[in-house]
Order: structure tokens, then sequence, then C-alpha cells
């Protein structure tokens, strides 16, 4: 397992698309609030730094920058790790070696993590050491509740945004058609949740970008708006973080022992 | 066949839809070279890719190294190596990461991956070009990263699936001479093939399917050893001493086919079963031996006449 997602994290830091997205990215949803922060100094870090903004700080977690960014980047790097093996039909020599189809597929699906992470977790981390070591009130306490709910917000995002491009990288022998795909599937729902919304509040929860930023709210203690059902709000965030990893199994599956 | 089968397979069924890969499929492989003969779509990958656990058989088992059953299959995967027929290499690696690569994940640790990945490509006679991008390589030379790849973590049986498929004759003959080097070491190696003079050439034992059935089996020797006794025969004389000869050899014997050259005629006669009552009757006629010998079939004699038998094994 370890040495195929060492392959990924090799393979992708060494992709240009993957490069510039970081860079970029990096600059302009991370650094920039970082010096920020550094420019004018929190008294702590707080929830609403994370998720609702500040008079100095844009909201940092549900910034659209951020959002756009992850999905980019999900898309470029979950788009070839399982299409390219369909591709160059190197899917079977995986499969003639000690290695299971659920073995397969963690071990794609942890390599895509430690790429996207850089971004949707790592980088926020550094945000929060930032704002702490720079904070002028005493109140570390609470400073790092909020650093370990990024620590789970970041891990939450990796997981999401990895699982659904993993998904439809299982789905196609091409590389582009997964990328292009992992990017409509997040924005083509969330259209179809703001057409729909305006007759029940509770199509937003078809729009899985909604349904994370509901999930940043809950996690930093917010409540999510009170015309949406919680329970369905409950069931979508299920099924965007477990239906792409089990579609994905079956298709493997599938591909593998044709069952 | 001597000893334990290396690999057993019994009654296996295989189904893609209405198609049936196997049928019934029943066969002992034992140790050394095997070849798994047939047409395109006999059923020789979807056999090979049963034995990988990579198809699911609907009825029948089998056994991999005496007593390895299909549930155990996985724990023994790293004593397999497998060269698939078609294109499988992957894109954007050269030759030396893709080979040392397959050896990581056939669980080799990083150092020894990459110092066998060295050592298996010089052996296929992969050089310099190891550090090219495999997409620049001739078929030829993927073929040989193919191999490489297959026998990087020094596996006990080797699957090659049409190993020199799209290779030049030159390119065929290094790729045999691989494998019989390969066999030397003492491996079962199986070669599916639907070229029979390659089979012939490298292996000992041979399987022959068509239609997802085993329709013959044995050493090689023996597959080519004449049945029944069939001999040909080289005789002169005038041609109605040759034909009083054949008239005479009619009586008792089957005689197959008569070629006449002038003077000569040479006859394959079948039903044999005393060489001392056949040179009784040249004696006793007007014509010359010039040879009598055991009719030697070629492999694909041996095939030609299985297929047009077409009595299966196993049923």
């Amino acid at each position: 397992m370890f040495v195929v997602i060492k392959k990924i994290l090799n393979t992708s830091v060494r992709s240009k698309g993957v490069i510039v997205l970081l860079l970029i990215g990096g600059i302009l949803v991370h650094l920039f609030p970082i010096i920020t922060a550094v420019i004018f100094p929190q008294e702590k870090l707080t929830a609403e730094i994370m998720v609702r903004g500040t008079p100095t700080l844009e909201p940092y977690m549900r910034g659209e920058l951020f959002l756009i960014f992850s999905i980019l980047l999900a898309a470029v790097v979950t788009s070839d790790l399982i299409s390219s093996d369909y591709h160059d039909n190197s899917f079977i020599l995986y499969f003639s070696r000690p290695i299971k189809p659920p073995i397969y597929m963690i071990s794609k699906f942890l390599g895509g993590i430690s790429v996207i992470s850089l971004f949707c977790f790592v980088m926020p981390m550094l945000f929060c050491i930032t704002v702490i070591s720079t904070q002028t009130g005493s109140d570390y306490w609470t400073s790092f509740k909020v650093m370990g709910l990024t620590a789970l917000a970041g891990v939450l995002t990796t997981f999401f945004f990895t699982a659904m491009g993993l998904m439809l990288s299982s789905m196609t022998k091409r590389k582009a058609y997964a990328g292009v795909g992992t990017f409509v599937a997040f924005f083509a729902p969330t259209l179809i949740a703001e057409i729909f919304s305006e007759f029940n509040v509770n199509w937003r929860l078809l729009s899985p970008i909604n349904v994370l930023h509901y999930t940043y709210d809950l996690i930093y203690g917010y409540d999510i708006p009170h015309n949406v059902d919680t329970s369905l709000f409950y069931v979508a965030l299920f099924t965007y973080l477990l239906l792409p990893l089990v579609i994905t199994y079956i298709v493997i599956q599938r591909r593998a022992v044709g069952k | 066949m001597s000893g334990t089968p290396k690999i057993q397979a019994r009654d296996l069924l295989v189904r893609y839809g209405d198609v049936i890969a196997l049928d019934s499929f029943t066969a002992d492989i034992p140790e050394g070279i095997v070849g798994i003969l047939g047409p395109n779509g006999a059923g020789k990958t979807t056999f090979i890719r049963v034995l990988l656990g990579l198809t699911e058989p609907q009825r029948g088992t089998y056994t991999i190294n005496g007593d390895v059953s299909p549930s155990e299959l996985h724990d023994i995967k790293d004593i397999i190596g497998f060269m698939p027929e078609n294109e499988c290499l992957k894109g954007g690696m050269n030759a030396f990461e893709m080979v040392s690569y397959m050896g990581s994940l056939s669980g080799m640790s990083t150092n020894d991956a990459i110092q066998r990945a060295h050592e298996v490509l010089d052996f296929v006679g992969v050089g310099e070009e190891r550090y090219r991008e495999i997409s620049s390589y001739s078929t030829g030379m993927k073929q040989r990263v193919k191999l490489a790849q297959a026998i990087v973590h020094d596996p006990e049986i080797l699957m090659l699936d049409e190993p020199t498929n799209g290779m030049d004759p030159e390119g065929r003959e290094e790729m045999l001479d691989l494998i019989e080097k390969i066999g030397m070491f003492g491996k079962t190696i199986l070669v599916s093939s639907h070229l029979l003079h390659e089979v012939e050439q490298v292996c000992r034992y041979a399987a022959i399917i068509n239609e997802g059935k085993l329709l013959r089996q044995g050493n090689i020797e023996e597959l080519l050893r004449p049945e029944g006794g069939r001999y040909r025969i080289k005789v002169r004389g005038s041609k109605d001493s040759i034909d009083g000869f054949v008239r005479d050899l009619k009586r008792d014997h089957n005689v197959e086919s008569r070629i006449d050259e002038g003077e000569q005629a040479t006859l394959v006669v079948k039903g044999v079963e005393d060489s001392d009552e056949l040179l009784d009757l040249v004696r006793g006629s007007e014509v010359q031996i010039r040879y009598y010998r055991p009719d030697i079939q070629s492999l694909e004699d041996v095939f030609i006449e299985t297929f047009e038998g077409g009595e299966y094994l196993g049923d």
C-alpha cells in the first residue's frame, strides 16, 4: 500500500498542473490570509475567523477561492489515479500480484489524500499556527481548540474531494473525462440545488458544496440553517462521503475479478 | 507426466454472457515449460486469468503448487509472475521505474526491487534504453519489459500470454531463448500461444484446447510420436513393381499417402505393428527399400489431427 501511495505522491509533486495549482492556490487562498494575520494580529484564533470572517480576514474555510482551488486540485490529482490504470491496461498487473481490490482502492485513495491534504489540511494548519503565534490575547485554549476543529475540517474536506474524484476516475479510461467529471459533479448539483431551493430549501442539500459548508458550520459550533432538515443533511453528508467509495469499490471489484 | 502436477484444474466453467470461455475444463499442468495451445478464442487467456484469480469460474476448482486452492490464491501470488498479452506498461514511466515499481508491488523492499530491476532488465536485453520513457519503445522492447516485470520478483510459476505477440522473427527467437533460459532455473512456465512452432521449440509439455475444452495434453515427444504405428517408407522399382507392393501392403495396412517420384515412391503407412512383417513384404516384392522410419509429426500435424478428431478430454 505504501508503495502505491509513495508513487502517487512522487508523480503528483512532479506534475506541472499540480505544482501550478498548489502555487497559485497556495498564494491566493493561504499565503494572503497568513500575511494578513501577521500584519493584523488577531486576539485569538476563533471559529468566526474560520467560517464567518472578520473585518480584516475573509472566512477562511468557506472562502470561494478555497473551494474552487480544492475542487480544481481534486480534479487534477484524482483524475488519473485509476483511469490511467484502465487506459494503459496496467490495472491487470496490480491484481496479478498480492494486491486485493480493497487494498488497491485504499492505496489510491490515500495517495490522492496525501496530495490534496497539502492544500486542504496542511496549509489551513499553517494558517492556524500563524494566527496563534501572532495572537495578542492569552486565550490559547480556545485557539488550540479551533485549530483542532480546523484539523478535523481539513481531514473531512480532503476526504470529501478525494472520494468524489476517485469515483469518477474509476468510471472512465480517460483522464480528461474524470477531471471534468469531478468539476461538474460539484458544480452541476449546486446549480440544480439553487434552482429548486426556491420551492423547497432542502434541495440545497443536493449540492455537495452546501453540504460541506453546513458541515463546517456544525464542526465550528454554528447551526445549519433552521429550515434545512437536519436528518436529510446527515443523509446527504454520509452519502457524499461514503457513496463514492462504495461505487468505486464495486467498479474496481467488477473490473478486477469480474464480479 | 511424472510427479504431482504443479497446477490442476477440474471441471472449470467460465461464461461471459452467452459465450462459454471454459467448458468443463480439466487439466494437469506439470513442472517445466508448458505450452497452452489453441486458436484465438479457445480459452487460453481465460484459463490463465482464472489461475491468477482475475476471473472467477462459475463452476469447478483448481489448485496451484500442489495444494493452494482459489481461496488461498492471494497468499501465494508473490510466487506467480504474469506477462499479459495486451499492452500493460504504465505510460509516463521508463522501463527501470516500471520494473522496480512492480517489484515493490510484489512485496520487495525498495532497494531489492531497484537492484533486481537492473538485473532482469539486463537479462532480457534492455540496456541503457531502460531510462527512456516506455511509450517510445518498439513492440519488441515492450515485450521484453513485460517479461522483466513478470520475473522481477523471481516467481516460481510464470504465466506468459502470447509472449511473442507482435515481434519480428529475430525478436521472437530471442524471446524464446529467454523463456528457455528461465525454464532452466527450474521454473514452471505456462506459455499460451497459437504459434505452434514456438511451443514445439521451447515446451516439453503441451495442452491443446479449443472452445474452452481440453482436447489433448502430454509431453511434446509423446504428442509427436506417431500413433498407430505410422511409418514412412521410400521404395525404388518399376511402376508395376511399386503398384504390386502397394497392393500387397494394403491387404494388412492402411496406406495413408503415396508420392511417386520417377522410379521411387514415398509411402506413409499406418497400422504397422511389427516391422519384420513389413520388411518381409519388401523382400518378397521386386522393390528395393530406400529408407524406413517412423513418420515424425510436427506439432502442427498433431494440432490439425486433434482438431479433426474433435474428441474432448474430461467429458
